[in-house]
């Protein structure tokens, strides 16, 4: 009788001594996603390995992917659209003034100073950047709302499908799929009559452009 | 550098190019500095007005265009094509109002097709709007759009900035406030058809004479559920005055005095032949 008490009082301890780890371990991996927020999947998985012990492998590594899921997707909206907002005009290279060839480039750009490389230079500069971003943004928060959060995530695995749909990284795409799904292939505003990109006079290298998409540059 | 600067400009999209606003920014205060100024966007000057009458709308325009303070154009149409049945006047900067018309027409073009129905007056007003509001009020064209749809006469007018009215008679530009005057004193629901021609040509005619902006003949197009009436040059109220007399002289009012006729020699100083190849 008291052998089996005790049993049952060892393997009570060593359930709650396995459970405090398990919590302990939650706790650290949620610490080191926080830091590594930016980094790809694969790297993080990598970072909170580091912490597992190799003889409870199997229970944490399940532990790490699921609270891996639950943080991303909805605690943390690291993909989403918000963190790609650009909140200021991004700087090229090392030399924000530069031109085509790498110097100063005042007659275009003006005298090189902290607030020409920071600020916008119009006032409709940056909202119509993120444009399509916002208006995205706001169209599958409506959608949320009114049918739920199937209906956006859903919407939005086929957005990144199609936008994987492109040509060679130097050539022009004309992203037929994702005008489709956004519904802008039956409009006409003024990002089809100015500037449109298949008329662009300049291209990037094909050679420096395709290694760099490659990874390998 | 330079290569990493081509590598990470972004996929480029189509659209407005900020590009020269910093440069251009610069060279106006550098001109300013001297008393120059940049040259300005041609404005229409424009006196535009609308009107419901029993059977439909009519829209009346001026048909001048200027440049500051110089007539650029005469003539120019102010009333444009949208829809069968669904016609906009522009007032304010003349390029905005053009571009922004075309557009608006393609755009509903392709809206019907799709929808396969005839296109409603307030479809052409809620993408104005949303498209003017977007560009916070840069694009400076002031707009009436006028038409007949299944839900009867319709008559809008859409702001720089993106506001709209609906409103049985309308005007906007720069003689609005002398083109409404007429209108508040005259106006009536369900008026005849000669008489709110009639109505519309005073307004517009008003604003020609008390407005510098506007100008030049007045242009009307009466919209009903049968038929489309496009008056160019309904009326013109200016006419170029009559000379009184002649300032040419009449020939031999000079008298010549002497004469002297001086011959030019030339001689052949160097002649060569040059074979064409026409194989």
């Amino acid at each position: 009788m008291g052998h089996e008490n005790d049993q049952k009082s060892n393997r009570g301890a060593e359930k709650q001594r396995k459970w405090s780890k398990i919590i302990l371990l939650a706790r650290t991996v949620r610490k080191t996603l926080k830091r590594h927020r930016e980094q790809t999947l694969w790297v993080r998985i990598a970072a909170c390995l580091d912490y597992a012990a190799v003889d409870y492998f199997f229970i944490y590594f399940s532990v790490f992917i699921t609270s891996q899921a639950f943080c991303l997707n909805i605690l943390w909206n690291t993909r989403g659209l918000r963190s790609q907002l650009k909140d200021s005009v991004p700087v090229t290279g090392l030399c924000p003034q530069a031109g085509p060839y790498g110097v100063q480039d005042s007659l275009r750009r003006g005298f090189s100073s902290v607030k020409n490389e920071l600020l916008p230079s119009h006032p409709l500069e940056l909202s119509e950047k993120n444009f399509q971003l916002n208006q995205d943004k706001m169209n599958f928060n409506t959608l949320r709302n009114i049918q739920g959060l199937h209906a956006p995530l859903k919407l939005q695995m086929e957005y990144r499908a199609a936008r994987q749909i492109q040509r060679l990284p130097f050539l022009p795409s004309s992203n037929l799929a994702l005008d489709t799904l956004r519904g802008t292939d039956d409009t006409i505003g003024f990002e089809d009559i100015l500037n449109d990109p298949v008329l662009s006079e300049v291209m990037g290298d094909p050679h420096i452009m395709t290694e760099y998409k490659l990874g390998v540059l | 550098t330079a290569v990493l600067g081509l590598k990470n400009a972004d996929t480029p999209t189509g659209g407005f190019s900020f590009e020269n606003t910093r440069r251009n920014a610069v060279l106006e205060a550098n001109l300013s500095e001297k008393g120059y100024s940049a040259p300005n966007a041609r404005k229409t000057g424009t006196t535009i007005a609308g009107l419901i009458f029993k059977d439909g709308v009519i829209l009346g325009a001026d048909t001048r265009a200027t440049d500051d303070m110089v007539v650029a154009d005469k003539n120019c149409m102010k009333i444009h094509y949208i829809a069968p049945k669904i016609y906009c006047c522009g007032a304010g900067v003349a390029a905005d109002a053009e571009v922004t018309t075309q557009m608006m027409s393609s755009n509903v073009e392709l809206h019907s097709l799709s929808t396969g129905r005839p296109p409603l007056v307030a479809m052409v007003t809620r993408q104005l709007k949303q498209m003017l509001f977007r560009y916070q009020g840069h694009i400076g064209s002031s707009l009436i759009v006028g038409g007949v749809d299944v839900n009867g006469p319709q008559l809008y007018s859409v702001y720089p900035h993106g506001s709209y009215d609906k409103l049985p008679f309308l005007t906007m530009g720069s003689g609005a406030a002398s083109a409404v005057s007429v209108f508040e004193d005259r106006y009536k629901p369900n008026m005849e058809l000669e008489e709110a021609k009639q109505l519309v040509r005073d307004a517009i005619t008003a604003g020609i004479f008390c407005d510098l902006g506007s100008g030049s003949n007045v242009d009307l197009c009466v919209i009903t559920e049968k038929t489309v009436d496009y008056l160019r040059g309904y009326d013109q109220p200016v006419q170029k005055g009559l000379r009184e007399g002649t300032y040419r002289y009449k020939p031999g009012t000079t008298a010549v005095l002497t004469k002297t006729v001086t011959p030019l020699p030339l001689d052949v100083v160097d002649e060569s032949v040059q074979v064409m190849d026409t194989e």
